[in-house]
């Protein structure tokens, strides 16, 4: 079995499951996401491209970059998991405005709020995937 | 060379990472974390049912506005990173555990919410998974 260091390729074939240009690798994943606790002392469950997550304040959260973007103009995307909760209820994560900068090349601020009322809440766990490009 | 025929991907000094050089040319991300790992679209009104997938065995209907799916293959742990959105009824949606125990490596249970905190079935449902394979 050939054994490489680095490989420069456009295309990758597969015999069966078809071609892929490799531009959809380099701009099709993620480039970073987060699974972490929102309750109490913030803890990162699992993350890749994630340095540290800050806790601004109840329901704010600021997860940091190891690795910047390119721009703030990236995609996050993000949920919630709540612990006890049963019927309706639970939370919904918005992006917010933290000292002018919502969402900075190194870093984004997210707000998690109450679906019943949008009250800011800390979930049990805050899930957010980052696509775009890396610097 | 421009094209690679190949059908897996291994990395040659630890077999489950390899390195992708960003879009700035100088940064790499990492190839098998950034990639989904699942993903499900499926109809979530009447009789619920899978319109694309990947890796998952099952989507189960456990009520109004609330759905099960089971991986193929698992997660190592329950801490993977589960978003998702919605289409159609004109409602906005987040996805809710019942409780923490509702998310395991092997599957997970969510709930589409409506603006007003209840329960509600929705045409599309779209889920995507990140985190690690075990």
């Amino acid at each position: 079995m050939p054994s490489f260091g680095t490989l420069k390729a456009d295309t990758l074939t597969h015999s069966t499951a078809g071609s892929l240009a490799t531009n959809f690798v380099v701009h099709g994943s993620a480039k970073g996401f987060v699974s972490f606790k929102g309750t109490s002392t913030v803890t990162v469950h699992d993350s890749q491209n994630v340095s540290s997550v800050t806790d601004i304040d109840t329901g704010r959260y600021r997860p940091n970059f190891t690795n910047s973007m390119s721009n703030d103009t990236y995609s996050p995307a993000g949920g919630c998991f709540d612990s006890g909760e049963t019927g309706s209820g639970g939370h919904f994560i918005s992006l917010y405005t933290d000292g002018g900068s919502t969402m900075a090349t190194g870093s984004l601020s997210v707000s998690t709020r109450e679906h019943v009322g949008g009250g800011r809440n800390d979930p049990t766990q805050v899930n957010i995937t980052i696509n775009g490009d890396l610097a | 060379m421009s094209t690679i025929l190949v059908n897996t991907l291994t990395g040659t000094s630890t077999a489950g990472s390899i390195a992708v050089t960003g879009e700035g040319n100088s940064t790499t991300t990492n190839l098998q974390q950034g990639l989904a790992k699942h993903f499900c679209i499926f109809n979530g009104t009447g009789t619920v049912a899978v319109d694309e997938s990947f890796n998952n065995s099952s989507l189960a209907d456990n009520g109004t506005g609330q759905y099960a799916v089971t991986f193929t293959n698992n997660f190592t742990n329950l801490h993977l990173a589960l978003t998702g959105a919605t289409v159609g009824n004109d409602e906005a949606f987040t996805y809710i555990a019942t409780d923490a125990a509702a998310k395991t490596a092997s599957g997970t249970r969510f709930r589409g919410v409506d603006a007003g905190g209840s329960e509600q079935d929705t045409d599309t449902v779209d889920i995507v998974s990140h985190g690690d394979l075990s």
